[in-house]
C-alpha cells in the first residue's frame, strides 16, 4: 500500500491501530515487530457464498451454498494459530463475510487473542442493526468496495442497486461509529468516476479511500484488457494525488491509498521532487521503510476451503491446507520453492526481469507484483507488466 | 507530551539489535497501510521530520509523530513466546 496522503501530503491522522490502542489497558498489549522479522496480516476468504456477482472477482463468488468451508470450530483453531504466530491484523474477507453468521463470534474471537480484526465487504448487507453488530464487536475498520458511481458500480457488481446498499451500508457504520473506508478498484470502465468518488467521500465523509490497482486475477484475469495503459495509470494517479491536496487544503484530511502497484511510490516521491525536495527526502526514506510488495511475507492468504495463498490473488496455487497442518508452519516451510522465492525474491527476479534488474527503486517496490508477471509472461519472476515508470526513472541505463 | 518507558528485558533486545545493524537510532512506527496497520520498529541512520527522540539506557529510540502525537504513553515490554509489546495510553 501507497499512502497518498501521508506521502503526499504529509498528514498525521490517528490511526485504526491508535484509536485501537487507547483501549489497550482493557485489551491484550499489541506487537511490535522488528520490521525484519514481521508477521503476515492475514487475509481470511472466510466464506465464498456473495449476493454480488462482480465482473472482477478474485473468488468467482456466487450466492449458492459452499460446503467445503472452515467450520467456527476450525476458524478458532486459524485464530490461535495466527496469534500463537505473531499476525498483528486478520482480515475477514470473503464472498461477503457478513454473509456467515459467525462473523461476530470470530471478530470478537480474534480480538480476545489481541488481533486486530477487520472486514472488507461489499457493504450491501449492512443494515442498521448489522452496523450495531459491528460496533459492538469492536471491529478497526470496515472496507467496502464500490467501483465505481452508480451506473458504474452496479454494472461491475452485476446487481442493480448495490451502489445504494453498499452507501446505505457505509451510513449505518459512520452512524454507529465505526470507522469506513471505500475500495475501489481501477479499470477503464470506471476510471472517469475517480473525481465523482472523491466527491462523494468529502459529501458522505467517508474519512478513508484505497485504490486498488488491477491485479489479473480471478474473474479479474479477464480483465487484461480492462487493465489502463502506463500513461493511463501516471495520469490517474496525478489526478488522486491532485484531488487529495485539494480535499486536504479545504480541511478534509482524508486517508487516501493506493493498493497493489508499488511503482507508485517513486512516482510520489518524484512529484515531491518538483514541488518540495526537503519532503522529497523524507519520503524516500519511508518508502524504503515499506518494503514494497509483500506477497508472501507480510501478507497471506487463507481461503474458505483452508487452503493456504501467498496473497489474496494466488488462489491457483495453495501451499497447504490449515486443515492438515498449521498456517505458521505452512507459512515458514521453506522447502516450498515459490514460498522460498517469495521471502527472498531479488535473485530471481535480477535473474528473470531485465527492467526490474536494472532498476534503482527495486528495494522500494521489491519487484512489485509477482502474479501479474505470472499472467503476463507465463514466469512468476518476470517484470510486473503494470510497472509504469520509463526507463529514464528507473534509471536503467545508468544501472546496467 | 508523550512518554516512552521501555522494559529491561525489551531494552536489551533492541540494544542487540541496534549493535547489530550498527545503526544510529531504532525507529518505532505504524507499519502497512490502510486497514492494516501495525507496529514495527526498525533500525535506522536519521530521524525524520517530526519524529520524537528519546533516550533510555544510553540508546536512541525516534517515535513516529503519528504514535506521538495521539498516545500520551508509550510502554514497550518483552514476552517471551510473542516477543516485543507495546502499550499506549
Amino acid at each position: 500500500m501507497i499512502g497518498i496522503s501521508k506521502l503526499y501530503c504529509g498528514t498525521v491522522e490517528p490511526s485504526d491501530a491508535l484509536r485501537y490502542g487507547r483501549d489497550s489497558s482493557k485489551l491484550p498489549s499489541h506487537l511490535l515487530q522488528f520490521s525484519k522479522d514481521k508477521k503476515p496480516v492475514v487475509v481470511w476468504n472466510m466464506g465464498r457464498r456473495c449476493n454480488l456477482k462482480c465482473v472482477h472477482c478474485y473468488a468467482q463468488s456466487k450466492d449458492i451454498e459452499y460446503n467445503n468451508e472452515l467450520t467456527t470450530q476450525q476458524g478458532k483453531e486459524l485464530i490461535d494459530d495466527l496469534a500463537r504466530f505473531g499476525a498483528p491484523v486478520i482480515l475477514f474477507s470473503g464472498g461477503e463475510p457478513t454473509m456467515r453468521k459467525d462473523l461476530p463470534e470470530l471478530a470478537l474471537y480474534a480480538r480476545s487473542k489481541g488481533m486486530r480484526a477487520v472486514i472488507s465487504t461489499n457493504g450491501t448487507l449492512i443494515d442498521k442493526k448489522m452496523a450495531k453488530v459491528l460496533k459492538d464487536i469492536g471491529l478497526s475498520y470496515v472496507g467496502v468496495s464500490l467501483d465505481g458511481m452508480r451506473e458504474t458500480n452496479d454494472k461491475f457488481r452485476g446487481v442493480k442497486g448495490a451502489f445504494d446498499a453498499a452507501l446505505n451500508g457505509m451510513r449505518n457504520c459512520l452512524a454507529e461509529g465505526v470507522k469506513v473506508g471505500l475500495r475501489f478498484t481501477i479499470n477503464k470502465q470506471n476510471v472517469k468516476d475517480i473525481p465523482a468518488i472523491f466527491d462523494l467521500l468529502e459529501k458522505e465523509n467517508i474519512p478513508r479511500v484505497c485504490f486498488y490497482h488491477l491485479v489479473y486475477a480471478g474473474r479479474g484475469s479477464k480483465m487484461v484488457e480492462q487493465e489502463l495503459s502506463h500513461e493511463e495509470s501516471r495520469k490517474t494517479l496525478d489526478i488522486i494525488m491532485d484531488r487529495t491536496k485539494a480535499l486536504h487544503e479545504r480541511g478534509f484530511p482524508i486517508e487516501v491509498l493506493t493498493v497493489d502497484n508499488h511503482c507508485d511510490g517513486p512516482y510520489v516521491y518524484f512529484r515531491l521532487l518538483e514541488e518540495d525536495p526537503k519532503r522529497a527526502a523524507d519520503v524516500l526514506e519511508l518508502l524504503q521503510m515499506n518494503q514494497g510488495n509483500s506477497t508472501g511475507i507480510g501478507i497471506g492468504c487463507v481461503s474458505w476451503d483452508g487452503s493456504v495463498h501467498a496473497d489474496q490473488f494466488w488462489r491457483h496455487y495453495s501451499f497447504g491446507n490449515v486443515k492438515e497442518r498449521k498456517f505458521s508452519e505452512i507459512w515458514m516451510d521453506t522447502n516450498n520453492e515459490l514460498m522460498a522465492g517469495l521471502k527472498n525474491r531479488k535473485p530471481l527476479i535480477k535473474a528473470n526481469a531485465d527492467r526490474c534488474a536494472h532498476c534503482k527503486w527495486f528495494d522500494i517496490c521489491n519487484g512489485n507484483f509477482r502474479v501479474r508477471a505470472e499472467a503476463i509472461y507465463n514466469n512468476v519472476w518476470a517484470d510486473d507488466p503494470a510497472c509504469y515508470l520509463t526507463k529514464e526513472e528507473i534509471g536503467y541505463d545508468e544501472m546496467k | 507530551m508523550t512518554e516512552l518507558l521501555i522494559e529491561d528485558t525489551a531494552l536489551e533486545l533492541i540494544r542487540k539489535e541496534l549493535i547489530k545493524e550498527n545503526a544510529f537510532a531504532m525507529r518505532i512506527f505504524i507499519g502497512g497501510g490502510g486497514c492494516c496497520k501495525h507496529f514495527e520498529i526498525i533500525p535506522v541512520k536519521k530521524a525524520l521530520s517530526g519524529d520524537i527522540t528519546f533516550m533510555q539506557g544510553g540508546i536512541r529510540i525516534l517515535v513516529e509523530k503519528e504514535i506521538a502525537q495521539n498516545s500520551s504513553g508509550i510502554r514497550i515490554k518483552y514476552d517471551e513466546h510473542k516477543g516485543l509489546l507495546i502499550d499506549l495510553t
